[in-house]
Formats: structure tokens, sequence, C-alpha cells
């Protein structure tokens, strides 16, 4: 009996070894364990339009009421599936153009109250996971009755180093095309396209066990029509290059239970718009139900090379744009969230409020924009 | 409110502070990250470390700069449209 | 700007470059377990104690999400070979940074079998854990003969096969 034993456990070895080569008995980590749904409600509301600027149109901004859904299902032990759908409610005035007024003023054209839109979005992601590595295949489709886009993604990630350095990589693709809904006084196109294509490295480095930075880089391509159907006085260029760096960093902090985010952004094109984008967030945690994360997010941007507040007369340049998200300005904004925890859900509520205005040495662009938005939503896990 | 709103952003968005930080953060790693065994990860494993711990609010805002503002790109999640009047 | 990109890229080389070199046990290799109890500090156990069994050596934490599977599993696994007379026993090394957490767990999740608490992470460096949970089987005279990492549902019935063919 013991003598068998042995045989058996030799011949165990040989089966075993082979088992434990890598690759061969080791499961992926980060595939979801369980099916979620996520939905969340959102309500982003802009100022009016300052009255003392507005010579046309309505006050009354843009309103947008959104709703949002995701479905993660885990396929099998190595993938997993995520359904995105999105439809939101457009409604309110938009800034047409500006224009000189007295002592140089800019003047803020807007249009009338009747722009009703809606938008959906639906995108698929499957991701393939395996030992040291996972890939990710994504495609989606977006419509709104003036625009339509086509859009799809691959990603790769491979870790090395225990795990301890992950390099990614991705490409994006997007096909758009515009068919705006002509008012009057504007009847410049029927039907244009627009594409875009994106590649992206990045590496996470875990630091120590309570840290783990991300620095990133984007190189983004836009060609077609890059000009804004909508308007008054807009001539863009047909390409666009962009470049971003990125960078991103989270710290745990162990006495207090909570964690540090800084996220940091370095944005510039060949229409020479610069931007740098910092965001750092606060998760505390108090006990393990409830998380308070305050955040905050400065922008600051230089304006493209063929911007201008106002444009009069016959324009002697080929490319002019009056559009405010054009403009050297900087934004700050303030978020609040909250999350609460239950055994098989979560509630999540958060408030943001967004504020903008023109650099110094500049004149301000009057639509620059500032909002406040609402998003309440809940995810349950199915075990 | 406005006034503050200038000098921080200054500061915030000076080459030196970032090249301060990414230089920090680089020794920090030359010293640090070859030393992080795989039972060592329980906080970096928390939801609240993730690089998005809420990826569908995310994209929501990341759609809402890309439409609000003259510059986008640098994340991973957000989908396409426009919404951009 | 101009300095940010050129600066990204040197972090990015100098992180590739590092990597970190790692001791790995191998199959026909022993090596003896002592550590206290999760539940209490002064009572130790031994991988010693179960020989003359298969041993099931399960290295996991609280934040390993495949673990909320593997214990369950495991302990139903464990309850059904001991019906079947078979001599088998699992030994679950936890590597919480804080054991509370791992108690917090058990509450939710009770096994059946003994856990130790490895407060400094000795045996899971010299086993070579890769990943979380990793697993060892352990034969009569204490010797690794499999070696697993991660978890899925259908390990069990692996798993099971090996222990039946170990104790015939």
């Amino acid at each position: 009996m013991a003598k068998k034993r042995h045989q058996n456990a030799a011949l165990l070895t040989l089966v075993t070894s082979a088992f434990s080569l890598p690759g061969i008995s080791a499961k992926a980590e980060g595939v979801p364990d369980s099916t979620s749904v996520k939905y969340r409600y959102t309500s982003y509301v802009e100022d009016n339009a300052p009255e003392r600027f507005t010579v046309e149109g309505d006050l009354g901004r843009y309103k947008i009421q959104a709703n949002q859904i995701q479905l993660v299902q885990p396929v099998g032990e190595r993938a997993s599936i995520t359904f995105d759908y999105l439809s939101e409610t457009m409604s309110g005035a938009s800034p047409w153009g500006v224009k000189q007024g007295a002592d140089n003023q800019p003047e803020l054209i807007m249009s009338g109250a009747s722009i009703k839109e809606e938008r959906q979005d639906v995108a698929v992601r499957l991701k393939v996971y395996d030992k040291e590595s996972s890939v990710s295949f994504m495609g989606g489709h977006s419509t709104e009755n003036d625009y339509k886009a086509v859009y799809g993604g691959l990603e790769n990630e491979l870790h090395f180093n225990q795990k301890n350095t992950t390099v990614k990589s991705g490409l994006k693709v997007s096909i758009d095309r515009i068919n705006p809904t002509q008012e009057e006084g504007q009847s410049r196109v029927s039907e244009e396209e627009k594409n875009s294509t994106s590649y992206s490295i990045g590496l996470a480095q875990v630091l120590n066990p309570s840290a783990i930075v991300q620095v990133g880089l984007e190189y983004a391509q836009l060609s077609g029509y890059l000009t804004d159907p909508y308007k008054l006085q807009d001539s863009r260029p047909d390409i666009r290059k962009q470049t971003i760096a990125s960078l991103g960093y989270r710290q745990f902090i162990t006495s207090t239970d909570s964690a540090f985010h800084l996220d940091y952004r370095s944005y510039t094109d060949d229409w020479k718009v610069k931007s740098h984008t910092i965001n750092v967030a606060w998760y505390q945690n108090f006990g393990s139900r409830h998380v308070i994360v305050p955040s905050i997010r400065l922008y600051s941007q230089k304006k493209a090379k063929f911007y201008g507040v106002y444009f009069e007369g016959g324009e002697a340049t080929e490319y002019f744009s009056s559009d405010y998200r054009l403009s050297s300005y900087e934004a700050m904004s303030y978020k609040l969230k909250y999350i609460k925890y239950f055994d098989t859900w979560s509630f999540t509520v958060a408030g943001e409020r967004y504020e903008s205005e023109g650099s110094s040495g500049e004149i301000e662009n009057p639509a620059l924009v500032s909002f406040t938005r609402w998003t309440v939503g809940f995810d349950i896990k199915f075990d | 409110m406005r006034c503050c709103l200038k000098i921080r952003s200054e500061y915030f968005f000076s080459i030196r502070f970032y090249g301060g930080v990414i230089i920090l953060l680089s020794l920090s790693g030359l010293t640090g990250c070859a030393s992080v065994e795989p039972w060592e990860k329980g906080m970096l494993a928390k939801p609240e470390m993730g690089w998005t711990p809420d990826p569908i609010e995310a994209a929501m805002e990341s759609h809402i700069f890309f439409s609000k503002e003259g510059s986008s790109g640098g994340n991973v999640s957000g989908g396409g449209g426009c919404g951009c009047n | 700007m101009h300095h940010t990109i050129p600066v990204c890229i040197l972090i990015l080389i100098v992180f590739i470059v590092l990597s970190a070199p790692a001791n790995s046990a191998k199959i026909g290799d022993s090596y003896p377990i002592t550590l206290p109890s999760l539940f209490d500090s002064k009572k130790n156990i031994s991988s010693n104690d179960f020989k003359e069994k298969v041993l099931y050596v399960d290295f996991w934490a609280s934040w390993c999400i495949p673990c909320r599977k593997s214990l369950p599993q495991l302990n139903e696994l464990r309850e059904r070979l001991k019906r079947n007379g078979k001599d088998f026993e699992i030994l679950a090394i936890n590597l919480d940074s804080d054991p509370n957490e791992a108690i917090a767990f058990l509450n939710k999740y009770p096994v059946d079998y003994p856990v130790v608490y490895d407060a400094e992470g000795k045996y899971p460096k010299l086993y070579g854990v890769k990943g979380m949970p990793t697993s060892y089987i352990l034969d009569l005279q204490g010797k690794i003969r499999y070696v697993h990492s991660g978890f899925r549902s259908s390990d069990i019935k692996k798993i099971e096969a090996l222990v039946h063919e170990m104790l015939p």
C-alpha cells in the first residue's frame, strides 16, 4: 500500500509539475467575479448667458438630463463583457457668436431657446484576461439628430515585475457624420465627416504597498470637418494634431483610512491650444460603509492661433473662430461625492460646481460657461 | 474668489511645480518599487485606490469636459458623439 | 510643457529597467510552517501537526477577490473528502496587514479548517507566492506536490481528483 502511494506520488509529481508551469494553472487576476449593474442619473445646468453682454437670443443656456446604465458580465473565467447605455436630453440656447459692440465690448449672440435634442450612446467592451496581460476590444455608436459617431478601440495591458509594473497601450478610432439641422442665418453645410484616431501608451508603477503612479502619452489626429457648423464666424483647419501627457498618483493613508488622488494632464495641439488640467481628490472612509470624496479640478487653457473674441467684416485670414472653447481661460470646479455601501449594493450622490473666466490680459469671451451638475445612482452586485 | 483663482492657478500650472513632482515620484520609485510583494497589495486593491473608481461617472464628466473645453484626451473612458452646443 | 514629455519618457525607461528577482518553491521541496492561529495568537499551529494527511496550504487575504469564492468552496470540498474518509486537511495562511480584516472576512465566510496568521509575510516569501491566492498541496511526507496560483470554481474538481490520486 505504502509502495503504491509512492509510485502514484512519483507519477503525480510529473503531472503536477506540468501544471505548475507559468500560464497553465494560473488564473488571471482582475476578472470581475460577479454580474453588476450600475445606474446614474445626471442633471447638468449651465448658468444663464450674461444679460449685459447678450444682444440677441435667449439667455437660458443648456440643460442636460442623462441616464446611464452599465452592465458588467463575467464570461467564463477569463473574460468580461461590459455594456454601456447612455440617453440624454439637451435643451436650451447655445452661443452663436460674438460681435464687436460699443467701446470694443464683445456682444454675445445666443440662439433661440428652441433647441431640443436627444443623444443615445451604446457601447460594448470585451476584455480578455491572461495571467500577465489583458486585451480589450471596444465598439460603440452615438446618435443625435444632427450628429452620428461610430467608434472603436483596442487596449492592451502587460504586467511585469510581479505585477508591480503595467504597460498599457491603446488605439481609438471614431468616424463622425455631421448633418446640421440648419436654423435661420446658418446654412453652411449639409453633410460632413470627421475622423479621429488616437494612439496611447502608459505605464503604471507600484511604488510601495500604499502608493502607485502612472504616466501616459497620447497622440490623436482629427481630420475632416472640424468647424463648428452652429457658429456665426467659424472656419477651422481640417486637421488637428493633439499631444497629451498625463500623470496619475494614488496614495493610501492608513492612519486616516483615506486615499489621495492626483491627476495631471498636459495638452498641446497644432492649433496652438495648450492646456493644463489638475485634479485632486480625497477619498475619506468612515468605517466600511461611508465614503466622502471632496475634489477640486483646475483647468487653464491658451487660445488657438486663429481665435479672436470677435471678427468684423470680411475676414482676411483663412481660419477664424470666436468659439469660447478656443479662447484663453481658466476654470475651476469643486465636487463633493458621497457613497454609501450596503451588503450587495451602493448608493452614490455627487454635486459639482464649475466656473470659468477669461485669462488676464485678454478680453473675456462672454460665452464662457459655468455649470452645476448633480449625479445620483446605484451599483448592484449579483453574487 | 476671482483673485484666488488667478494666484493658485499660476502656481499649480507652473512647469517647475510638475517637474518637481515628477522627479520626486521617480526617486521614490527607484528606492521602493522593487520590494512590493503580491501579498502586500491589500491597500492598492481597495476600490478607492483605482485609477477610475467610478468609470460610469467619469465617462459623463469627460464627455462634459470634451464638449465644453478646448482640449480633451488623456483618459481611457469616455464615449463618442458631440453634444457640443 | 516642453520638459514634461521627455521627463515622462525617462521615467518610463527607468521603471522598465527595474525588475525584482523572486524565490520560488519547487515540486518536491519541503518547508514546514509554524504560525500562530489567527483567532488565538498564543496558540501555534504547525504543518507538522498534519503529517499523514494530504495538506492543502492556502495563502489568502481578505481583500483578494477570488478568495471570496475559494474559501467557502474549499470548506465544502474538505467536508466532502472527510465524509469519504480521506486524510485531507487545509491550512489557511492569512496575509492581511490587519488581522481584524481577516476575522471580519471569516465571520462572513466561515470555514472549519485552521487559519494561521503570518504578520511578517515570512512563508509566502519562502514559498515564492506570486499572486493571491496561491496554494500548495503537500503530500504525506510534507513535500510540495502541486502549486496553483489564482482560483476558479472549476479548480475544485481538479484538486479533488488530485487528492483522490494521492490518497487512493
